[in-house]
């Protein structure tokens, strides 16, 4: 994982995304990490934007929830197979 | 095209509630410490080629696609634009890029995450094959001597200032990249609503990465979940594309930065502003 936006114990705007960004090797083609969000697995309802090199470097989810954050403490929590939940909290509103 | 459609309104909805823009920090920049001669000899022909695939896409439309546009080859290659290489973490990459006019004659525009990790390290054996065409270099390789980036994409990897630039060093025989080359021009805080013709070197399958392509299109969307929002167009062209410029008139609006997953035919670039300026003015007085 090369970013957490915003990083543990920072501020989220209430109206901007959850962002974390993977580097991938060259082989890439799917992304087995998950990502939850205060236990909620919402890895689906994420975009997950691609950067456009050859070969693949660079995986991006952003989050989200439809009706806004709401104001107080969440968690977030990137799950991969075979490691530790890496978690961690932020702050909205 | 029904998540498609969830994906769009899923960006609108980001995008509605979205953050403001950045003030307008500094470029990021670092020299580069090898020299043109070593970058030169590292791409041989050999490493060029194997950063591609075999199988070969034809010019084609978008006629399924939900954002019309019109991909070709271009009959003549503009050397303005070129394929771009680097390595980073041992692996050799492929990216896209355009000549610009400037004052030292040697900047080369592309994606921030071209030349930096966005945060991380800056990339090595960065070079630029002008009109690149099947492990042709019809006007030499050209070596970086300083990359730079946008401060928010070098700081946090912010997608929206996913802009980058190098320097390349003079050839062997003393010329300037645009000296040889020319150079387009580049426009900031433009009308986002313009008609792009995108241009690139798509690497992954279908395409090989030894033609250049062009994506006409009219704007589609903003992503209004990046802030400032990004640009989209529709466009087919894949991997190793990124990097290529926006080109409007003669003018560099944009670059090749990403795709969704789950967003077929759409290809998004920063919308440049003042942070992109200041970059550009970085680049030309480095």
């Amino acid at each position: 994982m090369i970013v957490r936006s915003p990083e543990p114990g920072g501020e989220l705007p209430s109206g901007a995304a959850l962002r974390v960004a993977f580097k991938v090797d060259p082989g890439w083609e799917s992304l087995a990490a998950r990502l939850l969000v205060d236990g909620e697995d919402v890895t689906e309802e994420c975009g997950q934007r691609i950067a456009g090199t050859h070969p693949p470097s660079r995986v991006e989810l952003v989050y989200s929830p439809p009706g806004g954050w709401a104001a107080g403490t969440h968690e977030a929590a990137v799950v991969a197979p075979g490691e530790r939940p890496d978690r961690w909290t932020f702050i909205t509103g | 095209m029904r998540r498609a459609g969830i994906l769009l309104l899923t960006l609108v909805l980001l995008g509605l509630l979205s953050a403001p823009a950045h003030a307008t920090p500094p470029a990021a920049a670092k020299a580069v410490g090898q020299s043109r001669s070593d970058v030169v000899a590292y791409w041989t022909a050999e490493r060029m080629r194997n950063a591609t695939p075999v199988d070969a896409a034809k010019a084609g439309q978008g006629p399924k696609a939900a954002y019309p546009f019109t991909r070709y080859e271009p009959a003549t290659y503009n050397p303005a634009h070129g394929k771009v290489f680097f390595t980073d973490g041992g692996v050799n990459y492929v990216c896209s890029g355009t000549a610009l006019a400037s004052g030292n004659e040697s900047v080369v525009w592309t994606a921030g995450h071209c030349v930096n990790q966005g945060p991380g390290a800056f990339y090595t054996n960065w070079a630029f094959v002008p009109a690149y065409k099947d492990g042709a270099r019809p006007y030499g390789t050209w070596a970086a001597r300083a990359l730079l980036t946008t401060a928010p994409w070098r700081n946090s990897g912010d997608i929206s200032y996913d802009e980058g630039a190098a320097v390349v060093s003079a050839n062997a025989s003393g010329q300037t990249l645009t000296d040889l080359v020319g150079g387009r021009g580049i426009g900031f805080n433009r009308p986002a609503e313009q008609h792009y013709l995108s241009h690139g070197y798509p690497a992954a399958r279908p395409f090989t990465g030894g033609r250049m392509f062009i994506c006409e299109a009219d704007l589609a969307l903003r992503d209004t979940s990046a802030s400032p929002p990004t640009m989209g167009i529709g466009c087919d062209m894949t991997g190793g594309s990124s990097g290529g410029g926006w080109v409007v008139g003669n003018d560099v609006l944009s670059v090749n930065s990403y795709g969704y997953g789950n967003l077929r035919n759409v290809l998004f670039g920063p919308y440049q502003d003042g942070v992109a300026q200041q970059l550009y003015a970085s680049a030309s007085g480095s």
